[in-house]
């Protein structure tokens, strides 16, 4: 596998960003009900993050960053962090695929496993007969994350460089390596 | 092999979290209290970048009122107008029930005394409807108490920490609380549903109940106080009844957590009450013996 070297600096940046999201759903802005659902915009971020630059994302790094969202979001503990972990190393094992094919086919996976996880997750509650309210707030929910992915995808992009290596670069390590 | 090694790390990870969630489901009292120590030695440490943030979020805020200022100006004149015939009305009602309180020579029940915190953070999720306080176990908040925004009801203190304190809101919907509708006296149970409006349920007789009525705290359970201003009723779009909340929730700035101290109970009925029984004949001689 053609890839970067694990860099701690950007996993640093990386640890970085999922914190100050989950610092930004803290922000005491939603304390009416029936607020504009805002986007689960940490797994939007490791999504994007695992497409580009896998190396950088250790499994010892992300799971324990989704644990604490789950414990500081006041969500129940473990679950919607196993569905998201799982759900990244699903992406991260079709990365070849979606790099290489156009964005919206990204984008598209990207929808598919989260819709994945939020019916697993809202069916695991059912069956384990934790109340919540209606399906609405799950779907409004899935909207407004599907509809913020290309933003962090830009974000990443463009701000903090973080970009799928290049096929030139990727044979020209391979060249050196060889 | 570096690939099986990661496969079993992943898989010691879901372990890991599926035990979490199953211990949450099954001992939730034990796994809510880590998650609030967790946030008590966290958020602390956060503090000092929240408050700048919050605050000048709502600056932005009020700034986009500004437009509808000389509106809001018209408006509050008006009231303003209403409220001194109101006060008026209240210093009459206070003068007379102090001479009737002389009259009666009544003894007050002690007043609740409180303790104010500044909302940290919310709960950060759709689903849950809470907030975070600064203040906590070392400031006297204790588990269960009830928590008021100067007007109404803002919900109950669930979980607290050394410095910090869960408030479930009122339109949580795991939030009940007993109440009871003025001036037809019915009781009824105040049940969040994750919307502004909390459903009333369990009413009496709904025929009694006009929208508008007020929905004070009946204080039964013993949790609560009771006469805590709740709101005022008002009829749902399809036709059930809900609490249009009096507190605030929109400017969720300081909350005052009610310290209330137990009312005395009485725990049996009374021994039996007659004219002194005369000293019983083995004692009197006892006595006088002793005497002599």
């Amino acid at each position: 596998m053609t890839e970067y070297p694990f860099s701690p600096l950007r996993a640093a940046l990386f640890t970085a960003l999922a914190i100050s999201m989950i610092y930004l759903d803290l922000l005491p802005f939603q304390t009416v009900a029936e607020t504009p659902v805002m986007p689960d915009l940490l797994v939007a971020l490791a999504a994007a993050w695992v497409i580009r630059r896998p190396d950088s994302m250790p499994l010892a790094l992300t799971a324990p960053i989704f644990l604490l969202a789950d414990l500081a979001l006041d969500r129940p503990p473990g679950l919607w962090a196993l569905l998201s972990l799982l759900m990244i190393e699903a992406l991260r094992g079709q990365r070849d695929l979606l790099r290489n094919g156009p964005a919206p086919v990204e984008w598209a996976s990207f929808a598919a496993a989260l819709a994945v996880a939020l019916i697993f997750q809202a069916l695991i509650l059912r069956l384990t007969l934790v109340p919540r309210p209606s399906g609405e707030v799950t779907l409004q929910l899935f909207a407004v994350t599907v509809a913020s992915y290309p933003a962090v995808v830009l974000v990443l992009h463009v701000l903090f460089r973080v970009r799928s290596p290049k096929p030139a670069e990727r044979s020209r390590r391979l060249g050196r390596v060889g | 092999m570096w690939r099986a090694v990661r496969r079993v790390v992943l898989m010691g990870f879901c372990l890991v979290f599926i035990a979490i969630f199953v211990l949450w489901r099954i001992d939730n009292p034990r796994v809510e209290a880590l998650r609030l120590s967790l946030m008590d030695k966290l958020l602390p440490s956060f503090e000092w970048t929240l408050n700048p943030i919050t605050s000048a979020s709502r600056m932005i805020a009020d700034f986009e009122e500004l437009d509808r200022v000389y509106e809001q100006n018209r408006e509050l004149r008006r009231e303003l107008q209403r409220m001194k015939g109101w006060r008026e009305a209240a210093l009459q009602l206070e003068e007379k029930n102090a001479r009737l309180r002389a009259l009666n020579n009544v003894r007050l029940s002690p007043r609740v005394s409180f303790i104010s915190g500044e909302v940290l953070t919310d709960s950060g999720s759709p689903f849950r409807q809470s907030a975070l306080l600064n203040i906590g176990r070392i400031d006297g908040v204790q588990d269960g108490s009830a928590t008021v925004d100067g007007l109404g009801l803002v919900g109950r203190v669930s979980g607290v920490g050394d410095r910090t304190a869960r408030v479930i809101l009122l339109t949580d919907i795991n939030s009940r609380v007993p109440v009871l509708v003025q001036p037809a006296g019915q009781r009824a149970l105040l049940t969040g549903d994750n919307t502004n409006a909390p459903l009333l349920e369990f009413i009496e007789d709904p025929e009694q109940l006009r929208p508008g009525d007020r929905v004070v705290t009946s204080g039964d359970g013993g949790i609560f106080p009771s006469d805590l201003l709740v709101g005022t009723v008002a009829t749902g779009p399809q036709g059930r009844l809900r609490v249009r909340l009096a507190a605030e929730y929109k400017r969720l700035e300081f909350i005052r957590v009610l310290r209330q101290t137990p009312g005395e109970t009485i725990p049996g009925t009374g021994d039996l009450i007659g004219p002194p029984l005369p000293p019983l004949p083995a004692e009197t001689a006892l006595q006088e013996g002793t005497r002599d």
